[in-house]
């Protein structure tokens, strides 16, 4: 309980039985689900290289508590690492919509921003927002783990400001 | 076995087939007359000579020029690592006879020629699309392919 004092400006104090915490709803859910974002495994290119960088050793994602789960359905987040080809949009909706809800979608890289070079291809979705909700774009070609890392601080500020209500 | 081996052989068996006009870097290439010898060819290639692996089979667009497609295929001699390239050239639109009797491997190959180019192939068990999605209209890789805008552009 040492870290979660110090951190955050709840009550604590001692009752009957154990200790109470008096604490805002918002502040708390949002606390437990912006370090605990939990990536699903989905690389589609060369971007997909940089993401897996990002989970290993030296970038080390698990220190934001960003742990890249197997199945969609443990999944908070989707990071469209590389090139939406026309022919992967369903299977890429199927897997979004397995997702349990608050998900977030992160396009990684210029292809999945924008169709990056190949946007006069025939056969390449002009960026993931013509299929997902995008909340955080990451530009670069490929973009570096750091910017990875900071792509998903940025998706902690936004689920911090989410409310249950109103 | 040499190039001129090869030729030699090919010219005592198939007198109508001959050393291909423009040759592929480092490839002995041959040049199929029509397409009505195309699958004896290969099978003679296979059999006899020992290319038992087809390595892959492509097509050059020359339409605008003179309305033909220049099918070219790669075959391999593992043990040796010898290659042979055979060039066929079929009029647009045509067809030309498929190899999956000779090369089961020529089933996708051929799907991806007939998807990207539109050349038919005469005998295939499923000619079908394989690599563009099903809405896409038209074989891309044609130079007189015009895109039309779907829901994802």
């Amino acid at each position: 309980m040492g870290i979660v004092l110090e951190r955050l400006p709840w009550v604590c104090g001692a009752l009957p039985g154990g200790s109470g915490v008096l604490a805002c709803a918002d502040g708390f859910i949002n606390w437990a689900r912006k370090r605990s974002v939990w990536p699903m495994t989905f690389g589609l290119a060369c971007c997909a290289i940089e993401m897996m960088a990002s989970y290993a050793s030296r970038f080390d994602f698990d220190r934001f508590g960003v742990f890249p789960r197997p199945s969609p359905r443990q999944a908070d987040l989707i990071i469209i690492a590389g090139t939406v080809c026309k022919k992967m949009a369903d299977p890429i909706l199927q897997v979004y919509h397995q997702m349990p809800e608050p998900r977030f979608v992160l396009a990684f890289g210029s292809c999945a921003n924008c169709g990056g070079p190949f946007h006069d291809s025939y056969a390449v979705v002009k960026g993931v927002d013509k299929l997902l909700p995008v909340d955080v774009y990451v530009a670069g070609c490929p973009p570096r783990p750091e910017a990875l890392l900071h792509g998903v601080l940025e998706l902690q500020k936004k689920i911090d400001a989410m409310r249950l209500a109103g | 076995m040499t190039d001129d081996e090869v030729l030699a052989k090919l010219a005592a068996t198939f007198p109508k087939a001959d050393k291909a006009e423009t040759q592929i870097k480092g490839i002995l290439t041959l040049r199929a007359a029509s397409g009505d010898d195309l699958v004896a060819l290969a099978r003679w290639l296979k059999d006899k000579l020992g290319f038992d692996y087809l390595d892959m089979i492509t097509a050059v667009d020359h339409v605008a020029e003179r309305k033909a497609f220049e099918l070219v295929y790669c075959f391999t001699q593992l043990p040796a690592g010898q290659r042979v390239a055979l060039k066929l050239e079929t009029p647009d639109p045509g067809s030309v006879p498929s190899l999956t009797a000779v090369f089961p491997s020529a089933d996708w190959q051929e799907r991806e020629v007939f998807d990207l180019f539109g050349v038919r192939f005469q005998g295939h068990p499923d000619l079908r699309k394989i690599l563009t999605p099903d809405f896409l209209e038209g074989h891309p890789l044609r130079k007189d392919y015009v895109h039309a805008k779907d829901r994802f552009d």
